[in-house]
Order: C-alpha cells, then structure tokens, then sequence
C-alpha cells in the first residue's frame, strides 16, 4: 500500500497520459459509460419515483364504506359503531351526504353553478364512513368484515392500486438490474479494448521495467487508475445531464402528478452522484482488470 | 554468485533440448564470456538467470536467490540484481538519455533525490554526462548502447549480463564498449556476456563458457572462441 502512495502521482500522469494517448478509444469508452449510466439513470429515477408515490398512497389507504341514500341518520350512526369495532379499524369518519356535497361545490368551478342547483334540489350522494387503518396490509380484511354489516351499500377500497403499484416497481427494479449488468458488460468490454491499446503503445516501456525489476504492481498502477478516470469522468458528465435532465423536467412532471408529490431533485442527487461515481469507477477497473489478466503478462 | 546445477530445459511447444544438464559456477567479480553457435542455447540461459523461463531440472542459485523456490512476485527483486545489456540497446526513443536511465529506478520506486543524485554519476561513468539532454535518435550506435549500460548499471546491480552488446556496432565502437565493460568489472560487477565477438575473446583472455547444442563443451580460464565465423 506504502508504494501506492509514494508512486502515486508517477502513476496517475502515466494514466492520464494513457488516457491522451488514444484519444480517440477515451472518447468512446467515456461515451459508452454515459450512454450506460443515463439510461441506468432515468430508469432509477422512474423507479424512486414509483416507490415513494407507492409509500404516499399506502399512507392515504382508507377504505370508504357507503350506505344507501335514503338510510336514517340513526341507523347510519348504529352502522357507523359497528364499523368502529372491526379489527384494525383506528378510526370511523362520519361524512354525511351534506358535507361531501359542500365539499364538492367547493371543488367544482363557479361556471357550473346550475350544475349545483340540481344538486341541492336533490343529493345524489349518499351518507359515508371513512375507516383509517391500523395496519394497512389489512385493508382487504376490513373490508371484507364492513361489507357483510347489513344496510352497508358499498365499499371501496385502494389495495387493488397498491398491488399494481407495488408490481411496476418490482418490474422497474428487476429491468434495472438487467440493464445496468447489460450495459455495465458493454463499458467494461470497450474500456478493456481503450486500455489494451494503451498496454500494446507502451508495451517496449513495459518489456523494461520488468526486466529492470519493477514489480508487478508496479507495471498495472497505471492502467488501473486509467480504467478508473474513464469510470469517473463519465460518471461526472453522466450525473450533470441526469441531474440536469430531471430538474428542468421536474415541474411539467408535478403538474401532472397533481397532489402526488413528485421527488425533489434535491432528494435524488445524492444517489445519483454517488451510485454513478462508485459504479463508473468499478466499471472502469473492471475493465481495466479484465485487460491486466489477458495482455499484461507480468 | 551464480551457480547452475544439473540445468536442463526443454520447450515444451516444440520439443527442442535448449540446455542439457548443465552446471558451472561464477564467483563474485568474475568476468566470463558465453560463446557458441546461433542456437546453442546461450539466450535460454540468460532467460534462466532471470527466471523468464524455468528449468525443467536442476538448480539455479543467482545473487543469493534459489531460483526453483523464488515466489513469482519476488521475481522483480532477483531482477534488480542484475543489469541487463540488449544488442539493440533497447531504449525509450521519446525519453533522453537521463530519462531513459532515471527510467530504471523510478520504475522501482527510488526518490527523486536518489535518481537526482545517481543518473549524472552514472552517465559521466559511460562518457555521456554532455548529452544527457539527447533523445536516443540523436546518438551513435555506441553512444545508445552506453546509455544501455547507464541504465543497467544504475541501480547497482553486483551482475550484469550483456547479450551480445557489440553485435550492433562497428570495430572501433565495438572495442570501446568492451573496454567500458572491463572497466565496470573492475570496479567488482560481475560481467556475463554472451557474443561472436571472436576477436575480444581470443585478446582478452578471460574465462570462456562454450554451449553447443544445450551442452556445456568447454569452460576454460583466459579461454579463446574456438570456433570459426
């Protein structure tokens, strides 16, 4: 490790010469890893962003039980404790079909004003329980046990959404996976080349040092830390247009998301800076690696 | 020291013999000349002496290091105790002369005070302290392999093996290197060097090792070539 550092800056301006040496192979390697890490990128971000609007709804799981609209008040508030006695219910809300219709007038636009009229002359809607959960994973038990109370009209409940939910994020994730081995497999095949073609220029150097008795180590250094310059440079330039990419798109997205809130580009960049960093420099010394083991017979 | 015990090695891709249960002994400070036929395997045996290759039997023991146990990553250490010498110098061509010498002890991690001080040394010893700043296009035959002879020496190795170090240059240049190589033997390098410079040989009486077809035919004090070119 002690060589490492004293020979540092030695094998560093070697990889950075190796790097200028074949301009041509640094650019496409450099490419190729921010081709690689972009696509990887949009599909993390699609990924956060399914999973954290999956934890919003998860959160707002509630499960509306409707009874029928000429139901008495009385009988609705004897449904209404029955309701509140269901395991894993924490809470039976009370809406009755005066308040959703307030509520709705104060949703719709003014022009429709005669639409309201109709309304009030004769309530369409019909008096509802809101049950909040103990345990959402519940969600279909309790409404299950609300639907068999008698005089209950319907019940709804939000865990159909949350399984669709919950899949698309797991196909996400898996997708992911595969693309990123995919492309990582590519960075790492042309890096490979990029560095074998700086080992094949430089390989009369290479002949000398191991017979002046440089060790091992010594000789690979440099081809490592080039494998690795390629990795963090396309990691760098990667992470600016990603990051860059998402902000500037950010807003159009939470627009159309309405209320589901969109993840910040500040709760992402953290990720993506430092996801791309670690994986454009592994990519990198794989490829370095791969080119050690095959050309530089040391 | 160098001592060769009952060496044989055959390749095994194409069957050739290139030693044959060969042994001798070199004593500290000796000067030894390697002759024989193209082929002989004179060029095995150097590569034995750096463990390039290995023996299929026998022993080898160079500078304090049992070859047959060395571990392969001691193998750059066994290397540093011996300078290396080519027929064709073998030089950086974008470096200078200086760097080309300060090449072989950056590469095994000696400071910059340490080359500072030994590259001028070295160079005045080899004659070529004025052109230090040259690139290797800009010299003669003789002045590259001078160069040559810096870089080996540079890290004061107590072995140095010449593999035909004149057989690029003309008579005068010839002699003159030659006459460097006596010199540095005197200063107690071992000199090993493998030639078909019949004339040096037969004139400088030193001691001759012959190999012909992988074996060890003659191994003589103050020998002559004995062959005919």
């Amino acid at each position: 490790m002690a060589m490492i550092f004293r020979n540092l800056k030695y094998f560093v301006t070697q990889g950075v010469k190796g790097l200028l040496a074949n301009s041509l192979m640094t650019l496409a390697s450099i490419g190729i890893v921010i081709a690689s890490l972009v696509i990887f990128g949009i599909f993390v971000l699609f990924g956060l962003n399914i999973n954290s609007i999956g934890n919003q709804i998860k959160d707002q799981c509630e499960i509306n039980v409707y009874m029928p609209n000429d139901m008495s008040r009385d009988n609705v508030r004897a449904i209404g404790s029955q309701l509140s006695e269901i395991n894993y219910v924490k809470e039976a809300q009370l809406y009755t079909k005066e308040e959703r219709l307030q509520n709705y007038k104060e949703g719709i636009h003014q022009d429709q004003a005669e639409v309201i009229t109709t309304l009030e002359e004769d309530n369409p809607l019909r008096d509802a329980y809101v049950l909040s959960l103990t345990d959402v994973r519940k969600a279909n038990e309790v409404a299950a046990a609300a639907a068999k109370i008698k005089g209950v009209e319907e019940v709804t409940n939000r865990q159909d959404l949350i399984k669709t939910i919950l899949s698309i994020t797991n196909t996400i994730k898996h997708v992911s996976i595969w693309l990123l081995l995919i492309l990582a497999a590519i960075s790492i095949f042309i890096i490979s080349n990029t560095i074998k073609l700086g080992m094949f220029s430089r390989r009369k150097e290479i002949n000398i040092m191991k017979f002046v008795g440089a060790t091992n180590w010594f000789i690979r250094w440099p081809f490592i830390i080039e494998g690795m310059l390629l990795g963090a440079v396309g990691a760098a330039i990667s992470s600016v247009i990603v990051m860059f990419g998402y902000s500037s798109i950010l807003g159009t997205l939470q627009e159309f998301m309405g209320n589901i809130r969109i993840l910040e580009a500040g709760d992402v960049s953290n990720i993506i800076i430092i996801g791309f960093t670690l994986m454009g420099i592994g990519i990198g010394m794989a490829g370095s690696a791969m080119s050690i083991r095959k050309h530089l017979h040391v | 020291m160098i001592e060769f015990k009952n060496v044989s090695k055959t390749y095994e891709d194409t069957g050739v013999r290139a030693l044959d249960n060969v042994s001798f002994f070199i004593d500290k400070g000796e000067f030894v000349f390697l002759v024989g036929p193209s082929g002989a395997g004179k060029s095995t045996l150097t590569k034995l002496l750096i463990k390039e290759e290995t023996p299929n039997s026998g022993e080898i023991i160079v500078n304090g290091f049992d070859l047959n146990s060395l571990a392969k990553n001691k193998v750059p250490y066994l290397r540093r105790s011996i300078g290396m010498v080519f027929q064709d110098f073998r030089l950086l061509p974008n470096k200078t002369v200086y760097e080309n010498v300060a090449f072989a002890m950056q590469v095994i991690g000696a400071s910059r005070s340490e080359i500072r001080r030994s590259v001028p040394n070295v160079l005045s010893l080899v004659g070529l302290a004025h052109k230090a700043r040259m690139k290797p296009s800009q010299l003669s035959g003789g002045e590259q392999q001078r160069v040559s002879l810096a870089r080996a020496l540079v890290n004061k190795p107590p072995v140095i093996i010449a593999d035909e170090p004149t057989g690029n240059l003309d008579p005068d240049t010839a002699n003159e290197i030659m006459q460097l190589l006596c010199e540095i033997n005197k200063r107690g390098t071992t000199m090993i060097v493998a030639t078909h410079a019949k004339n040096f040989v037969d004139e400088m009486h030193k001691r001759v090792l012959a190999i012909e077809n992988g074996i060890l035919v003659r191994d003589e004090e103050e020998g002559v070539y004995g062959y005919d070119i």
